[in-house]
């Protein structure tokens, strides 16, 4: 199946009859940014049962995974302070990567709860990995 | 909080710490650690370690400034992250760079948005981090700064 496929499936299910009887049809053309990525992640992870461990836990598996390096260790060694915001934009596009392939992994298996969604995180990323460099 | 319940609580907690820090610990190292918090049969002594083991699992750094804020700080589901948001706060920013990630998260929320309750949030978190920290941040918090960020806001979403 291709994106064309999945959007029209999509679209019909969206898709509600006005009183009219025709359709308010809109489709969310917003531009994807890094931390549109990363809210949508948590936004997931919030409503599949995840609590505040998951979501550090989410963070540091998706660094570890995306940059081959821990938080601290990323951090520490770019001598910079601790936040994604403050990243060199290679890793921030790593990370970006990373967070969609995890929500979708998420998505995909359906995952639940601290356990479940952390595994989906780690394979996810371990997936999306493949295609940097370093 | 029962003392039952907070006891389960700090050693989940206490498990986390350990996997964030990649070192394996038993139930003996838990009660040890405690133990440095007073008897441990008093409730306070467990209250003291949570706290300190919440606040030392936040400093590692893999919440972003703004995660900090909304998530833990500024509206906390968990029983325990309720109860002891004060204290949790308080201890957190013993840590030498904790208040530098909140000014981070504080500046992207106001200023950067990406939720309507964004720049609330940082607004209620400022007053509240300024009664506990010398701060030199401030918003402006006028009528038509609010208007613009929220329009952003809305053509974001």
């Amino acid at each position: 199946m291709g994106l064309l496929d999945w959007f029209s499936g999509k679209r019909s299910e969206d898709t509600q009859l006005n009183v009219f009887g025709g359709s308010d049809d809109i489709v969310n053309t917003s531009e994807p940014s890094r931390k549109l990525a990363n809210q949508k992640l948590h936004d997931e992870i919030k409503s599949r049962g995840g609590t505040r461990q998951t979501h550090a836990a989410t963070n540091r598996i998706v660094t570890e995974n995306m940059t081959g390096h821990g938080p601290s260790e990323l951090y520490e060694g770019l001598g910079i302070k601790p936040d994604r915001s403050l990243l060199p934009t290679e890793a921030k596009e790593a990370l970006t990567v990373g967070d969609i392939a995890a929500k979708n992994q998420i998505q995909q298996d359906d995952a639940k709860g601290h356990e479940q969604i952390v595994d989906s995180v780690d394979k996810g990323t371990k997936k999306a990995r493949k295609l940097f460099p370093w | 909080m029962k003392l039952e319940q907070l006891k389960q609580v700090t050693f989940q907690t206490w498990e986390f710490l350990n996997w964030q820090r990649d070192v394996t610990a038993d139930f003996g190292d838990l009660l040890r650690e405690v133990s440095q918090y007073g008897d441990l049969e008093s409730k306070e002594t467990w209250e003291r370690a949570f706290v300190a083991i919440e606040a030392t699992s936040l400093y590692y750094p893999a919440l972003d400034g703004h995660q900090l804020i909304q998530l833990v700080f500024t509206h906390p589901h968990e029983p325990e992250l309720i109860e002891y948001n004060d204290q949790i706060l308080k201890q957190f920013l013993q840590f030498p760079s904790s208040l530098d990630r909140l000014e981070i998260g504080l500046e992207q929320l106001y200023y950067q948005p990406t939720s309507p309750g964004d720049r609330q949030d940082a607004l209620t978190f400022l007053k509240r981090l300024a009664e506990v920290e010398e701060i030199k941040m401030e918003f402006p918090s006028s009528v038509s700064m609010l208007e613009t960020a929220a329009t952003s806001v809305d053509m974001a979403a």
